[in-house]
């Protein structure tokens, strides 16, 4: 019996990497290289210090500063923890690594956690480093739209990355108007090219950028419109959660204490993340941190907490833009630590 | 007996097809993977039925802007590849350089190419037409300079032009490389279609097959996205087979590589 177990185990591990293969050639086709996830296979845990990966899913800049000053001001290794930060790009499969265990944690968006949850993988949210969601849209300052409902227009061209639940939303909350949609990813080179042109941004980390390029703009923050779920969210699979249940208490401190010193002195932390992306400046970094801290502390409470309330809102949501079905029951799919 | 050889010539790859499938189906079942991360075949299919007009716009949308860029990339290739072929100063000074047209990293130029054309087609056709003129120059360059010394000098004995050498002599002897190197091509123009769409398409109703892809793998449908990168090679064949057609059209009665006894 254990041994058809173990041969289905293997079969199973063989057919995903092989079934992965055919979509990651094409993204990585447009993105660019990303961390090999497989040599987290072959990774093993000692005790002293324990080593686990963080999967990021996108380059590091402000979003993640509670998570380098973690490691940069010695939390992680103050827990026992030996924590390897992968950093991330567009297209990273983040989530899935992460519900299938080639890394121990992962970076996701909120809404991720529930969709995939809701196909049944095994994902939870242990840690959301951004209690208010810091998305929003990015319009030059000279631009007539001076709100959410001005931007959700025909006429109006705002610039995307495909397949973000917040866009369906948008068009949910102000149907039958819609503007016109296109691809994104991420960058700011056309932004800055066509005066018309709004763009999906995060609220604090783009205008940091285009104010030190003198490029006044406005920001429209998503949460506006009442979408307002975790944004990046540590999570873990089911089945590390239930085996090394200390582990996670333990990264959840650090990352408790490492966000708490990065909102005090991002400066430190700035300098280590500018050297590892310089696609961002050092001075963009420090000023997107300031501008960081009322979205990492929301409403109050400890840093990272989540309430059932607020993930039951969203599973209601997603499906509601048919993004989902059937919303997973909203306790299976967080977990709070102390 | 020729129509049942071409029975066989479908029902080979048909008949493999439908085993891999089944292979595929088998095993994702009995290893038990979840669909967001392997769906089997039957979920694929299942999913074509269920999104088949949001697949069908774009599949149209892609189709069109390919067929749109390779056309672009076989008129441009061949008119470089025969002025190439033919110019010795050319072919020193030029030639060389359209190499770099293989080298370039589409991804890299990829966001330019929105740039310079704006959102949507443009940047799609101009993508998938970088990605696959070298094929088509590189093929009709060798193709004319391929031509039989013989038959070159015996043209040059009967006076006749440059011109006609070209028309009469050049292309047609060029003309079996000049598709092999659009064969190749109609490849390469999905290719460069989707990354285009990556970076320039549209992403509402009508988007296309790029932009559903990345969608999809937003959404953990894995068999939307199955679904929608075998539509793109369907495009792909489509344009492979229509280049086939007519290279066997056009060769058929005088080349050895299409001959039929």
């Amino acid at each position: 019996m254990k041994s058809s177990v173990s041969c289905r185990h293997l079969v199973r591990r063989t057919v995903v990497s092989t079934a992965w293969l055919l979509p990651w050639l094409v993204l990585s086709s447009c993105t660019e290289a990303a961390s090999t996830p497989k040599s987290a296979q072959s990774k093993t845990l000692s005790p002293k210090p324990e080593r686990v990966r963080l999967q990021l899913n996108w380059v590091p800049e402000p979003e993640f500063g509670g998570i380098y000053a973690a490691q940069v001001d010695g939390f992680f290794a103050k827990e026992g923890l030996e924590v390897e930060i992968l950093k991330g790009a567009a297209g990273v499969p983040s989530p899935q690594l992460t519900s299938e265990g080639q890394v121990e944690f992962g970076i996701v968006g909120g809404d991720q956690v529930v969709v995939l949850r809701s196909r049944g993988a095994p994902l939870t949210a242990v840690y959301a480093c951004f209690q208010t969601f810091p998305r929003g849209f990015i319009v030059h300052d000279a631009s007539p739209v001076r709100t959410l409902q001005d931007l959700w227009k025909e006429g109006v061209t705002v610039a995307v990355e495909p397949g973000l639940p917040f866009v369906k939303w948008m068009n949910r909350t102000f149907a039958p108007s819609k503007p016109t949609l296109v691809a994104s990813q991420g960058s700011l080179t056309a932004f800055l090219q066509t005066p018309a042109l709004a763009q999906a941004a995060f609220v604090f980390s783009e205008p940091a950028e285009l104010a030190l390029r003198k490029v006044p703009v406005r920001t429209l923050p998503v949460a506006d419109s009442g979408y307002d779920p975790y944004s990046v969210v540590v999570a873990t699979s089911d089945a590390f959660l239930r085996k090394r249940p200390d582990t996670v208490r333990r990264l959840i401190r650090a990352l408790r204490a490492g966000w708490t010193a990065y909102l005090a002195d991002p400066s430190k932390v700035n300098a280590v993340m500018a050297k590892l992306n310089p696609g961002m400046s050092r001075e963009a970094m420090d000023r997107a941190a300031s501008l960081a801290d009322p979205f990492v502390r929301g409403q109050g409470g400890p840093l990272g907490a989540m309430t059932e309330a607020r993930w039951k809102t969203l599973g209601e949501q997603l499906v509601a833009v048919g993004a989902i079905e059937h919303a997973p029951k909203a306790t299976s799919l967080f977990r709070n630590f102390d | 007996m020729v129509g049942r050889a071409r029975l066989g010539t479908l029902a080979a790859p048909g008949l493999t097809f439908v085993l891999v499938a089944a292979i595929a189906e088998l095993g994702i079942r009995l290893a038990e993977l979840p669909a967001y991360l392997a769906p089997p075949p039957s979920e694929v299919v299942r999913a074509l039925w269920s999104e088949r007009a949001q697949l069908l716009t774009a599949t149209w949308s892609t189709a069109t802007n390919t067929a749109a860029g390779f056309l672009l990339s076989a008129c441009l290739g061949v008119g470089l590849g025969a002025a190439v072929g033919s110019s010795r100063w050319l072919r020193r000074g030029f030639y060389p350089l359209t190499n770099i047209l293989q080298m370039v990293p589409l991804v890299a130029i990829a966001p330019l190419l929105t740039l310079w054309f704006g959102y949507g087609s443009s940047a799609v056709i101009a993508s998938a037409c970088i990605v696959s003129i070298f094929p088509v120059i590189a093929n009709t360059v060798d193709g004319i300079q391929s031509v039989d010394l013989h038959l070159r000098e015996l043209f040059q004995l009967y006076g006749a032009s440059r011109w006609d050498t070209w028309r009469k002599l050049e292309l047609p002897a060029a003309l079996p490389q000049i598709f092999t190197g659009l064969r190749i091509a109609a490849g390469l123009a999905v290719i460069g279609a989707i990354v285009g769409e990556f970076v320039s398409g549209y992403v509402g109703d009508d988007a296309p097959i790029g932009i559903v892809i990345l969608s999809s793998l937003r959404e953990a449908r894995m068999n939307l996205v199955f679904a929608a990168i075998g539509l793109s090679a369907m495009v792909g064949f489509a344009l492979f087979g229509s280049v086939s057609w007519l290279g066997n059209r056009l060769l058929r009665h005088w080349h050895a590589s299409v001959r039929t006894e």
